[in-house]
């Protein structure tokens, strides 16, 4: 009956949080973030041909590229019998979602109290930087934490042999998922340390599969990057992201923002029990989501992780570590006068996670949901799609929707891996966009066979523009003009 | 299979022989009379003047003429060039790799290890692709280490006349480097603290007053090196871009393998410094890479053996670990394998055999390019890849690159005039991020300025232009 019960809570909760996300993710037409078109595009070309892009004829002008798999065949198996629209706004959501279900189990496994678990599965649902920066964006982190929480829950039952295989298979999707799950090896080594530092137990499963994940991460991102690693060597640790961008991509921490993007109670409650734990009592759960805190920190400390990413996961440990926070709170509350109204408190704490994490996580989506194309952008870019064949430019956020929506090759897109020359491309796009040079803007435009120049209010914005200095309709024949404008280059340089 | 059994070290042999010969029968396959190894070419021209006679002094090809250093492996190719120069080329570095392998075989049975850990660092090096680098294209380093593991395994030998030879091979040895020098005092200095065997004093001594005479009277003559600078090496590791290089999966078992033996610190420090020093030293000495493997190994078969030896609790987190370890292994000496036609192109080679006949006598190119214009144009060089006590070293890599690079034509003039410059080489591997990103950067935007520069030869994207001063 009580499984039953469980099974209801946990059922409720993660429709609750999939559908109020999904209802989110229509509110917007487009998808906040540029890189979600080039998933698409990924998604499309193997529902087509069952294959990923590996030479992108659109990107660059035509570029070889590199994807982790996983993501992206998960959505085209949606895609067999769903349009990639709805597949792209519901899958990813649901995917974000389970991570409730997750962690309402390691709640259990932790706790046992199923209000704890409820609660807890709510915290991680409400993160306000993992809504923002999931509900629209086709983001591989929706499968990324739910699969990382899943090893830690496997790690915690290892007893079981079951989930010794249960934890390969979640190790072997998470490094076909994404390179971030060197997060984990990193997180699994600190965790080694903590446990010989401090004297704990450390089981010998523990040490063979911290071994084993050591050795899978490095030989299938190995063998997944390999070209990439052969030509940028260390740079593939920034994607080779160009300097002139590297702050835009690994900006420096500001902590109250942080504290802002990941919760309050999410926060204070981690903060509390690494304190804790640190002070005096030990286990083996918080150390271990301590050693994960403590990778992600150190690969933001560093600027090895972009910002974001760092936070979503940094937000979801602490999350995690909550649960032991509302059992410490739990048995506190017994041992006071008001263990009558303990309920009440637990119902009031549920109610001050809503409005210090969920109702910033509406108010950071609607933010993020604003940063999609206005339907003003997506009409301009499928008139761009009528037009002949010929490269766009854009700025580098917008390069993929480019690619993805108008169908036409761009001069620059964010994924710079397998990219000679992003720092000329960076340098030469913002030289376009912003100098008073007709003959200079020529030469560039030439020198990457441009054919039309696409001015969004994000590039207005970017570059600190009204529009393009040098414009005379007998070089630039103005093709469109609504929101975006767009130019169609007729001169060229003898 | 038995990997115990001493049988198994004949299927080892056979597998090593065949991968050996792969990256030369692919290059058969090929159609292509080129070499393997950009440096090859410059070992087979000394070699070649070796075997005709006279021991250079000056080598007036190389930065347009340079002092002539002896490295003991010209005169070995020499003795071998009447076999003719591909067969030379082709199995010199095989029998050298065949006679180390032996050699460690035989070290590691005398030194008392398990001859499964044996069996594997033999294993381990096979497929590793610094190893099928240094053993099928000729370099010095080959020879280098296959003297060292014959010198070491006849010094284990109790005989006197043994050691009489071990140190007679251990002299050469050091004529191939002061690098080279440093690593075996390094190498027997670990052997002493092991085993205690006061030999090694006098091999150490040995080795080190040769060492000083010879590079204190090259540094007396020649004055002291300019070092090139870091960016001149792809670095060590081979997935990181430095082909034939150590495999990341032997770095990550290697480092498993001195957590390992840590508590064995105070025998093995020498060994740590001879590690650090290569790993420091890639820009500087070009067979870095092949000595740190052999270093290297050592560790990364201690910690493959413990993982397959040690009690598991789960089998199959065994065997999906052993798996993928194997994996990364093989895939790296597969993918170096894969790229072994990625060698210089045989278009390259061509042009320059036109080239020959050609008035004038400097090309200047990329400096990978730099051996084989010297040896099949016959002509001089700006720039190649041998540093060593390379003529203003420094100040030609950036006279090159800035005529590489630049679109200002009176520069660039400049610069083709101060150092003689007739022709000039470019390849598609230089278009395609060797040097240049895209179309028409730097020089490649100047070359349409036909009142300087005028295309005299052209083959499948390989072009030699004339300077017109």
């Amino acid at each position: 009956m009580r499984l039953k019960g469980e099974l209801a809570v946990c059922l409720l909760i993660f429709l609750g949080i999939a559908a109020a996300r999904i209802f989110m993710a229509f509110q917007a037409e487009g998808f906040s973030d540029d890189h979600a078109y080039a998933v698409l595009r990924q998604v499309e070309h193997i529902s087509e041909t069952g294959r990923l892009i590996g030479y992108d004829e659109l990107s660059y002008g035509g570029r070889e590229r590199v994807t982790a798999p996983l993501f992206p065949y998960l959505l085209a198996a949606f895609n067999l019998f769903l349009p990639l629209e709805l597949v792209a706004k519901i899958v990813p959501n649901l995917l974000a979602a389970a991570l409730s279900i997750i962690m309402f189990y390691l709640a259990k496994q932790i706790s046992g109290s199923l209000k704890i678990m409820a609660l807890s599965a709510i915290v991680v649902g409400s993160i306000p930087i993992f809504v923002a920066k999931t509900v629209n964006a086709v983001s591989v982190y929706t499968l990324v934490l739910p699969l990382i929480f899943f090893m830690i829950y496997c790690l915690l039952r290892m007893e079981q042999r079951r989930f010794i295989g249960y934890f390969m298979i979640a190790a072997f999707a998470l490094a076909l998922t994404s390179p971030a799950g060197f997060v984990v090896v990193l997180g699994l080594i600190f965790y080694l340390i903590l446990v010989r530092l401090e004297k704990l137990d450390l089981t010998r499963q523990e040490t063979e599969l911290i071994l084993f994940i050591v050795v899978l991460m490095a030989a299938t991102e190995f063998i997944i990057y390999r070209k990439a690693l052969a030509l940028h060597s260390y740079a593939v640790i920034w994607q080779n992201v160009p300097f002139a961008l590297l702050a835009e991509y690994f900006p420096g921490i500001n902590l109250l923002q942080a504290i802002y993007q990941i919760g309050i109670i999410p926060f204070l409650g981690g903060v509390y029990i690494i304190h804790r734990r640190l002070a005096s009592k030990k286990g083996k759960f918080a150390y271990l989501m301590m050693s994960f805190a403590l990778a992600v920190g150190m690969l933001l400390w560093f600027s090895l992780i972009q910002l974001e990413a760092g936070l979503l996961l940094l937000g979801s440990i602490l999350a995690a570590l909550c649960i032991e926070f509302f059992s410490a709170f739990m048995r506190y509350l017994e041992r006071t006068k008001v263990d009558a109204y303990k309920d009440w408190v637990l119902a009031g704490l549920g109610i001050i996670v809503i409005i210090t994490s969920g109702m910033p996580a509406l108010a950071f989506a609607g933010e993020e949901l604003e940063q999609a194309p206005s339907r003003g952008e997506i009409a301009a870019l499928e008139f761009l799609g009528t037009q002949p064949q010929g490269v766009v430019l854009a700025t580098v956020r917008e390069g993929n929707r480019i690619a993805s929506i108008a169908r036409k090759k761009n001069v620059i897109d964010d994924d710079f891996l397998l990219v000679r020359d992003s720092r000329d491309r960076i340098q030469d796009t913002r030289f376009v966009f912003t100098t008073f040079s007709e003959t200079g803007a020529l030469e560039l435009l030439q020198k990457y066979d441009v054919k039309y120049i696409y001015i969004s209010p994000r590039a207005k914005e970017r570059y600190g523009i009204m529009k393009l200095a040098y414009l005379n309709e007998e070089c630039f024949e103005k093709i469109y003009d609504a929101e975006v404008q767009i130019y169609r280059v007729r001169c060229t340089l003898e | 299979m038995n990997t115990s059994s001493p049988a198994f070290l004949k299927w080892i042999v056979i597998a090593a022989l065949g991968i050996l010969l792969t990256p030369g029968i692919i290059r058969l396959a090929d159609r292509s009379d080129v070499l393997l190894g950009e440096e090859a070419y410059y070992h087979v021209r000394m070699a070649q003047e070796i075997a005709a006679g006279n021991i250079p002094e000056y080598d007036e090809m190389s930065y347009g003429g340079r002092p002539y250093l002896f490295n003991p492996y010209h005169l070995m190719l020499a003795l071998l060039l009447p076999l003719g120069m591909p067969v030379a080329a082709f199995f010199l570095p095989l029998v050298l790799g065949m006679i180390t392998l032996l050699c460690i075989s035989r070290i590691g049975r005398l030194l008392g290890m398990e001859r499964s850990m044996v069996y594997g660092a033999m294993l381990l090096l096979i497929i590793s692709p610094v190893f099928i680098s240094t053993f099928s294209t000729v370099n010095p380093a080959s020879a280098f280490i296959a003297i060292v593991a014959l010198a070491f395994l006849l010094f284990l030998g109790r005989g006197k006349l043994q050691f009489m030879f071990a140190l007679l091979l251990f002299s050469v040895a050091v004529f191939f480097g002061l690098l080279e020098g440093l690593l075996i005092i390094m190498l027997i200095l670990g052997y002493y603290l092991w085993k205690n065997d006061r030999r090694c004093f006098v091999v150490m001594l040995l080795i080190a007053a040769i060492a000083a005479i010879y590079d204190i009277s090259s540094a007396v003559t020649l004055g002291i090196p300019q070092l090139p600078p870091k960016e001149a090496s792809a670095g060590i590791i081979s997935e990181l871009g430095q082909a034939g290089g150590v495999s990341l999966f032997l770095l990550l078992l290697a480092g498993i393998g001195i957590i390992i033996t840590w508590r064995e610190k105070s025998r093995l420090w020498p060994i740590y410094v001879a590690i650090i020093l290569l790993l420091a030293t890639p820009h500087i000495n070009r067979a870095s890479s092949a000595y740190l493997l052999f270093f290297l190994v050592i560790f990364a078969a201690k910690a493959y053996n413990t993982i397959v030896h040690m009690r598991w609790e789960a089998p199959v987190v065994r065997k999906a670990t052993i798996t993928m370890i194997a994996i990364g292994l093989v895939f790296a000496a597969g993918l170096y394998l894969a790229n072994a036609q990625q060698h210089i192109q045989k278009e390259v080679k061509q042009v320059l055999v036109q080239a020959q006949g050609l008035p004038g006598d400097t090309i200047l190119s990329h400096g990978r390019y730099g051996f084989i214009i010297e040896e099949v144009a016959r002509k001089k060089t700006v720039l190649d890849s041998n540093w060593a006590y390379a003529p203003n070293l420094r100040q030609r890599l950036d006279d090159v690159n800035q005529t590489l690079m630049s679109r200002n034509l009176v520069q660039v003039k400049k610069n083709l005039a101060k150092y003689d410059v007739d022709y000039i080489l470019i390849t598609p591997q230089m278009r395609q991020g060797l040097v240049w990103n895209r179309e028409k950067q730097g020089l490649l935007f100047l070359l349409r300025n036909n009142e300087t520069f005028k295309k005299v030869y052209q083959a499948d994207g390989v072009e030699l232009w004339e300077v017109i001063p």
